[in-house]
């Protein structure tokens, strides 16, 4: 009987059990809510024995193929008591009496349900399920049918994330999930700059196991069973913050068999895709700068140009890239899980560790985390059930103190190469040349010292569920989750000289840099916590004809941070501990931040008839602490309705190819409290107060009263708003899932809308100055987003082939229904600065047509600049009249394209398998965008210095420094000096190029060893695999650089973003 | 469930850790002065912290990355700020009567005396820039823009309240010398200057706009005779002399800046700076260029020829610069600091030039090479004409501190700026006393400053001229200049396509001499006018749109 011990309780035993129940919930509630939960002893009964065991064996297998389906869960109904198929399709398990039913399930073949019915011996033959109709996925606080969904919701499995092999997760989910936009703006290690959102809509609600949380990017992809994203009013369940919808992300549970080891390690490398170089040697550079001053009519200033081979020490010729970049970059990663467990209690385990490296060829960029995640679920009594999931990553980024990457980007694409590497051509002495610091220094941080980043963090979540005895189907789960994180930054400054030669003198004449040396430490914390208690309930009737489904659910997050800064300087650059450092002129800082805190009901009722008929009604009662108690709650409704035509008699009987077709409707409003921070409601002094604006420089808003002590400002806030409360976002979504031919072809189409309305900003009307403050924030601004969504896939399968392709395209647009601005003027102001009703993503410039080709065409076009037509020669660039008043001006500009925010996005994910070879391959690409260039992009020789290589296919003459000989045309503007030329860089269509690409994103071919070999080893399984990331890119002409790059994209950053990276990796995946 | 719900709403009740309230700040001494700390950040002097570069819109210097316009509509955004700050300070003087953060009485006195000739002080620098402004003077609370239109107030009407407020102010406020607040003294100080630059107006300037700028010149009378009483005052029972504690006078108005101790008496008004937690850029902005720091920078204060021509010899009025023979060729010199043997010592206390030892090594300037015979191009280490060096071949060197942490960087420098100082108030006496025809009075003064200075005195009569340009040279480029040239209404004349010229100085690399030529620095860029429109700056940005009732200055 030693193996039924958990199910037979003596009296005390039971006592102990209830006992512990009752603290356990007890404790649960005082800790998460304010009271204790008195209603909950009614837990006590329920604790059936049953002494009655009978031993149940049998096999499972494939209906169609008649093998052995091993993996099968073998549940009895109602009950955790089950078993898994082993490889032999066989399974054992008691059954505590004989009119128990049997559940047998398995991912892709549908669900049976078995009376064992005195019987001991049970074979089963289950259907696959190529329409995946009972494939669960997991929604707001649940999981529900595929096939009942009301929603628009997409999901997908962990098989699909570790197709990647990438230090992003989020680069594991570009192109597969409809709606789901990845856009790699950079890949520097460690910084995850990916931009994501869902239908275009800006940062997303990200839920990890229940609960809302930072840093999904750095999850281990082998840790992850399932994501699923909230597109509609489905996300509404979780209102504050969930208008731009909500990625939920499940991880990896244990299973009830054998225990499993699983180790996964691969190696590769990265390599940047198409990115800017500057010219590498000096004569190029030397035509360049001598062509520029004979266009300005100055004499050239390297009449000797030639000379600048590299060979004479005093002719310099530096390629200061191939000095600084490498090429390849390596990383690998590896992680090992332990899973499996008992019917009672399951286990998954795992810790993975990445590393690395970045472009520089010192290594001094790079990029180390450790991940791990326990999951542990336990069966305490009959009907109880904890969970406990603790996860959390360990990460270091070192970059040199030098320069950021931005800062060496700006800086070795302009570093001129004839400039030498060392003063007098002797090492160690670093050249102190024009730029801020030799591009040799500023990435090595032996010599200049480093920023350390490292972030430790740890989400832990508990969770008790108990079935409520004598109420079929109602169960009590309380959860409590605590995420700690801190931030600890190392900013070491170390002193260190550049030089210049002193010819006269034989002297090296230092310029020192980084001086003093410094080192700062930055420490910071914060704490997240979540609690839940909720009621579920889940029942059919008559059989199944009516299917109800409701949750009651109170939830309560806050967040806390706090924080410090210690520096001090150093005479000693070689120890970079605080303790070490001179205590003159130390300092510190500290800064609390209260974080939000927020409080909700959450109610949700679905209502299934013949699952035919579907409806689902929620609410969610928020409460926000970024609000004043007048202001705070608002009640936020959402329904949908779905409609299974598949599933009446006129399509079932008559048209037998649609396996099943649903019509679903949603419409929801949700609160959102985003960008409401700062405690606008409250008047009062802000202390210590920041810095105060005149003439565009920051000025301190302190006081020294005594000539020795700093007195922090105390500054009014300025006018509160009392009435501050949530923007309302209100979602509607009409979709159809369709399957045909049992799966042969299956569709999804999504139409929706989300209107936003009381968007925070600033009341237009202006004050008098004289008044002295201005208005507060208020509830002022709204808009719309519209879009559709459209996927199609088709999938077979064969005996030892399968394939699948799966595409979707999606397409957003949003457009201001209400922009406060001051009223324009006159009517031309009107059109041109009021954007009301108008697409967000609009960009005004002039129309470009075309580069002037001879003298005579400049001579007789429209005015083209101020200076008339005085300074252009032929390539210029030819500017469209557009109001053809002769001249160009502001008064032609007119909207000539969109931003560089994609409006349409789409993926391609194609799978196949032939026996052990299985292919993944992913397309994605996005349009409906623009590539900006500017500052070094839009113009040679920036600062008098280098140029980038692309301006050397330029307008010029047959022998550049002849102006007599004729010119040949190039696809830039002939060289000028600085930068370039005003008039050629104008916004146009010009340096403003549409976007479209395709791009193979990703690429996985592996191989699963045969049973046999691997048996020989002793494993379970062998797989090997090779895959690649951003391996081929197709893109519409004219698009100068990578286009998911965003460093080109905006002015901000002028293309010094970090390039995007594409990767090559190895690896194997070994299972005992 | 429910039943835990309205017990949970409470903890929605967050509360910020960085706000103090009203009633702390009026109850609580810390937070008062916490409070009074913001109001002093925001008083805006030209110093370090705001405006220090007021004078290179002047004939005095300029900057090397000059650009000819910028001394267009100067105002320098203040209007904004101002009334930002003015609303504080209504609202501090309303409410002082309910506060309680005092140990005393007396403080409590001294304290609203402060707010109130803050509040008179932000009106002045308002009057001076734009004319008369409205004078606010009460917290209005929020209403429909319309109702809380106010029209501009006669500038006359705006000098009165500033000096009845000052007045009432330095009544009220302590005759401790604290240098770094307002008191009684340092309250006459700084009524002397409004009071002058008032008085100025009333003579020089033409009223317009029925009133709104100008003061009718039957007030000129009143308000000269008022700057001479607050600043005789001060003369007489006040704590201050000027700064004579170094025989040798270049090192004495050197130090004069750096002095930080109460044995500098000439201090009246200081604003103060800690390095390194509250810091400047003077230094890095002045470096010259073989001196910067990584952070680059430098050459942003450059003295022009002209300017350095205005020293005077010890024994020469005339301070021309000694680069020619009588036969126009040009004198060279072995050591380039050779040409400026015996110039007024506040000359080698204020500007760095060629040959000057600097941070112990001698500055190397020229603009051209003689080598075989052959004039080419050439540079020195520390310039000219290469970004970020001197443009005129002269650094500033008045603040710029001998002993930096080196290498300077932005926010490294913490030499304190005497915002007012004795010598000033002594100049403003002696203008006063001279306007008001008492020529042996001013002159008294006058020869005070040239003594210490280390110049022989003047014989009488002092003229108007004589008086103007030892304030040129005792004030240089410390933002007074800009501002006497606005009252005086002679910045037009100065200023009206108005070449700016450098010395350049060329290396005979041969014969390993120097000669020096004046050269005018290019036109585009260092040929300057002032047009009588600016005068009066031209309204902030946006403040008309928003008050309709407001009238532009004349010429915008």
């Amino acid at each position: 009987m030693k193996k039924n011990c958990f199910s037979i309780f003596s009296p005390w035993r039971k006592y102990k059990i209830l006992l512990y129940l009752n603290l356990t919930v007890i404790l649960l509630l005082s800790q998460t809510f304010c009271l204790s939960a008195a209603g909950l002893a009614e837990g006590k009964s329920g604790l059936i024995d049953n002494p009655q065991q009978i031993t149940v064996r049998g096999t499972v297998t494939d209906a169609s193929t008649k093998e052995a389906l091993p993996g099968v869960n073998v549940i009895i109904s109602g009950t955790t008591i089950g078993a898994i198929t082993d490889a032999s399709g066989n399974f054992t398990l008691e059954a505590p009496n004989a009119s128990v039913k049997i559940q047998f399930s398995f991912i892709g073949y549908i669900m049976q349900e078995v009376a064992l019915a005195g019987k001991t011996t049970l074979n089963v033959a289950l259907e696959s399920d190529v329409a995946q109709l009972s494939e669960v996925v997991v929604v707001g606080y649940g999981v529900q049918k595929k096939v009942n969904l009301t929603g628009a919701v997409s999901s997908m499995g962990s098989a699909k994330l570790t197709a990647v092999t990438s230090p992003d997760l989020s680069n594991s989910m570009v192109g597969k999930l409809p709606g789901l936009r990845v856009i790699t703006a950079g890949s520097e290690p460690g910084l995850y700059d990916n931009r994501i959102d869902i239908r275009g809509w800006g940062t997303m609600l990200v839920v990890i196991d229940g609960v809302p949380r930072d840093d999904f990017q750095r999850i281990d992809p082998s840790q992850i069973e399932s994501v699923s994203i909230l597109k509609d009013a489905s996300a509404s369940v979780y209102g504050v913050k969930a208008a731009n919808g909500v990625m939920l992300i499940t991880t990896k549970k244990g299973e009830a068999g054998k225990g499993e080891i699983t180790v996964n390690s691969s190696f590769g490398f990265q390599k940047m895709t198409d990115f800017p170089r500057a010219i590498t040697n000096s004569i190029d550079n030397l035509i360049l700068k001598n062509e520029a001053a004979l266009v300005a009519g100055n004499p050239m200033p390297f009449p000797d140009y030639k000379l600048y081979t590299g060979q004479d020490p005093n002719y310099p010729s530096v390629d200061w890239w191939g000095l600084t970049v490498q090429e390849t970059m390596p990383m690998n990663k590896s992680d090992i899980s332990f899973s499996g467990g008992t019917e009672r209690v399951t286990y998954f385990v795992s810790v993975g560790n990445l590393h690395e490296t970045g472009i520089y060829k010192t290594n001094s960029l790079n990029y180390d985390r450790y991940n791990f995640r326990s999951n542990v679920t336990a069966n305490i009594v009959k009907g109880l059930n904890a969970n406990v999931i603790i996860g959390g990553f360990l990460d270091t980024r070192n970059d040199p103190f030098g320069s950021s990457s931005f800062e060496f980007m700006k800086q070795v694409w302009m570093q001129p190469p004839y400039e030498p590497i060392y003063a007098n051509n002797t090492a160690p002495y670093y050249y102190d040349g024009q730029a801020d610091r030799n591009p040799l220094t500023s990435i090595n941080s032996d010599l200049t010292g480093y920023r350390r980043y490292r972030t430790k963090s740890l989400q832990t979540t508990m969770s008790m569920t108990y079935d409520i005895p004598f109420v079929k189907g109602l169960q009590v789960k309380g959860l409590f989750a605590y995420d700690l994180k801190y931030g600890i930054q190392s900013l070491f400054r170390k002193a260190y000289n550049e030089y210049k030669y002193n010819t006269t003198s034989g002297l090296y004449i230092p310029t020192g840099l980084n001086s003093p040396t410094r080192l700062q430490k930055y420490f910071d914390e914060w704490i997240y916590t979540q609690s839940q208690l909720s009621l579920n309930y889940k029942n059919t009737f008559s059989e199944g004809t009516h299917s109800v489904e409701g949750l009651l659910l109170l939830d309560r997050r806050d967040g806390n941070g706090d924080g410090f800064m210690a520096q001090r300087y150093y005479s000693i650059a070689t120890i970079e501990q605080l303790n070490a450092g001179l205590t003159d002129n130390q300092a510190t800082s500290g800064v609390m931040k209260v974080l939000d805190a927020n409080l909700a009901l959450v109610g949700r009722l679905n209502y299934g008839f013949k699952s035919k008929y579907l409806a689902e009604f929620s609410f969610r009662y928020d409460g926000s602490s970024l609000f004043p108690a007048d202001s705070r709650w608002g009640f936020f409704p959402a329904v949908s309705l779905g409609w299974r035509i598949s599933e009446e008699s006129f399509i079932k009987d008559n048209l037998s190819f649609i396996s099943n077709l649903k019509l679903r409707v949603s419409h929801g409003v949700m609160g959102d409290d985003s960008g409401a921070g700062g405690f606008q409601f409250i008047p009062g002094y802000t202390y210590p107060a920041g810095t105060f604006k005149a003439n565009g420089s920051n000025f301190p808003s302190n006081y020294v009263f005594d000539g020795k002590t700093l007195t922090s400002g105390a500054v009014s806030k300025g006018l509160a708003n009392p009435n501050i409360t949530w923007y309302t976002a209100t979602t509607s979504n009409v979709g159809i899932d369709a399957t045909l031919w049992k799966g042969l072809l299956d569709l999804t189409f999504d139409v929706f809308q989300r209107k936003r309305e009381g968007l925070l900003t600033t009341r237009a009307e202006t004050l008098p100055s004289e008044f002295g403050a201005s208005f507060p924030k208020e509830n002022l601004n709204s808009d719309l987003s519209r879009g559709f969504e459209l996927s199609v896939g088709h999938s077979k399968m064969f005996s030892d082939f399968s394939y699948s392709v799966r595409t979707n395209i999606s397409y957003a647009q949003t457009r201001w229904i209400h922009n406060e601005q001051a009223p324009a003027t006159n009517t031309y102001l009107n059109w041109r600065t009021i954007n009301e009703d108008r697409n967000v993503n609009i960009l005004w410039g002039y129309g470009y047509v075309g580069q002037f080709q001879t003298q005579e065409e400049i001579n007789t076009a429209p005015v083209q600049n101020a200076n008339g037509h005085a300074a252009l020669f032929p390539g210029d660039i030819k500017y469209q009249d557009w109001n053809e008043d002769g001249m160009i001006n502001e008064l032609d500009m007119y909207p000539i394209t969109r931003n560089e925010d994609p409006e349409i996005y789409y993926g391609l994910d194609m799978t196949g398998g032939w026996k052990g070879l299985s292919l993944n391959m992913v397309l994605q690409g996005a349009t409906n965008y623009s590539q900006t260039a500017t500052e070094q992009l839009q113009g040679p020789l920036p600062w008098g210095r280098n140029s980038l290589t692309i301006f050397l296919d330029r307008w010029h003459h047959q022998d550049p420094l002849d102006f007599s000989t004729p010119w040949i045309p190039g696809k830039y503007p002939i060289t000028r000096d600085g930068f370039g030329f005003g008039p050629n860089k104008l916004t146009s269509p010009f340096w403003s190029v549409d976007v479209a690409y395709l791009r193979l994103k990703s690429i996985e071919l592996s191989y699963t060893l045969p049973q046999s070999l691997v048996k020989m080893i002793k494993a379970k399984q062998l797989r090997i695999y090779t895959n690649a990331y951003n391996v081929v890119t197709w893109k519409k002409k004219g698009v100068m650089f990578d286009p998911e790059h965003r460093g080109s994209g905006t002015s901000a950053e002028n293309g010094y973003k970090y390039p995007v990276m594409a990767s090559y990796n190895f690896g194997l995946n070994l299972t005992f | 469930m429910l039943l835990v719900w309205p017990g949970c709403t409470k903890f929605l009740d967050k509360t910020p850790v960085d706000v103090i309230t009203e009633t702390a700040i009026l109850s609580d001494q810390a937070a008062f002065t916490a409070h009074m700390a913001y109001l002093y950040s925001q008083i805006p002097f030209e110093n370090f912290s705001r405006w220090i570069w007021l004078d290179y819109y002047t004939d005095q210097m300029v900057n090397c990355t000059q650009d000819a316009n910028t001394s267009e509509e100067y105002s320098f955004d203040s209007w904004k700020l101002s009334y930002t700050f003015i609303r504080a300070l209504n609202n501090m003087i309303e409410k002082m009567p309910t506060a309680t953060a005092f140990t005393t009485e007396a403080a409590k006195t001294q304290a609203l005396g402060e707010l109130k000739f803050m509040r008179a002080y932000v009106y002045f620098t308002l009057a001076q820039r734009y004319g008369g402004v409205p004078l606010v003077t009460e917290v209005s609370p929020i209403a429909k823009p319309a109702e809380l239109y106010q029209a501009r107030d006669k500038a006359s009407d705006v000098y009165k309240f500033i000096e009845t407020e000052m007045d009432e102010a330095i009544n009220t406020m302590s005759t401790d010398n604290n240098v770094y607040r307002f008191n009684k003294w340092s309250g006459l100080a700084f009524k002397s200057r409004a009071m002058l630059h008032a008085a100025a107006i009333a003579t020089y300037d033409q009223v317009q706009l029925d009133g709104i700028i100008g003061i009718p010149q039957t007030e000129a009378k009143h308000y000269w005779e008022s700057a001479r009483d607050a600043a005789e005052t001060l003369i007489q029972s006040g704590p201050y002399e000027l700064y004579d504690l170094n025989t040798d006078k270049v090192k004495n108005y050197h130090s004069l800046f750096f002095d930080e101790t109460s044995a500098n008496k000439e201090r009246i008004f200081v604003d103060a700076f800690l390095y390194p937690i509250k810091g400047h850029a003077f230094d890095q902005r002045t470096e010259p260029f073989s001196k910067r720091s990584g952070e680059g920078y430098g050459g942003r204060f450059d003295p022009t020829f002209d300017m350095v021509e205005q020293y005077e010899y010890v024994d020469n009025r005339n301070g021309a610069l000694k680069i020619q023979n009588p036969d126009n060729t040009y004198i060279q010199y072995a050591n380039p600091a050779d040409l400026f043997t015996g110039k007024d010592p506040r000359f080698f206390a204020s500007v760095i030039f060629p040959g000057a030892v600097w941070l112990g090594s001698p500055l190397v300037i020229y603009g051209n090479v003689i080598q075989g015979g052959v004039e080419g191009g050439g540079t020195g280490a520390d310039g000219l004409a290469q970004p970020e060096s001197s443009a005129t071949g002269f650094y500033l060197t008045k603040w710029a501190d001998p002993a930096p942490p080196r290498p300077v960087m932005g926010g490294s420098s913490d030499v304190d700026f005497m915002t007012i100082r004795y010598s000033e108030v002594l100049l403003n006496y002696a203008e006063a006393q001279l306007e008001l025809l008492n020529e042996p009075e001013a002159r008294i003064y006058i020869n005070m400053i040239r003594v210490r200075a280390g110049l022989p005195e003047l014989a009488g009569p002092v003229t108007m001229d004589d008086y103007r340009k030892e304030r040129n040279i005792e004030l240089a480029y410390e933002g007074r200049h800009y501002w006497d040239l606005k009252r005086w209404r002679t910045f037009d004349a100065v200023i009206y396509n108005t070449d700016t010229y450098a010395l350049w100085p060329v290396w005979n690399k041969d014969l390993n001499v120097y000669i020096f030529r004046k050269q005018k620095l290019p036109s585009d860029k260092y040929t300057r006018t002032f047009t009588s429109k600016l005068y009066y700056g031209k309204l902030e940005g946006g403040v008309i749109a928003a008050n309709p009732l407001l009238i532009e200055n004349p010429g915008y």
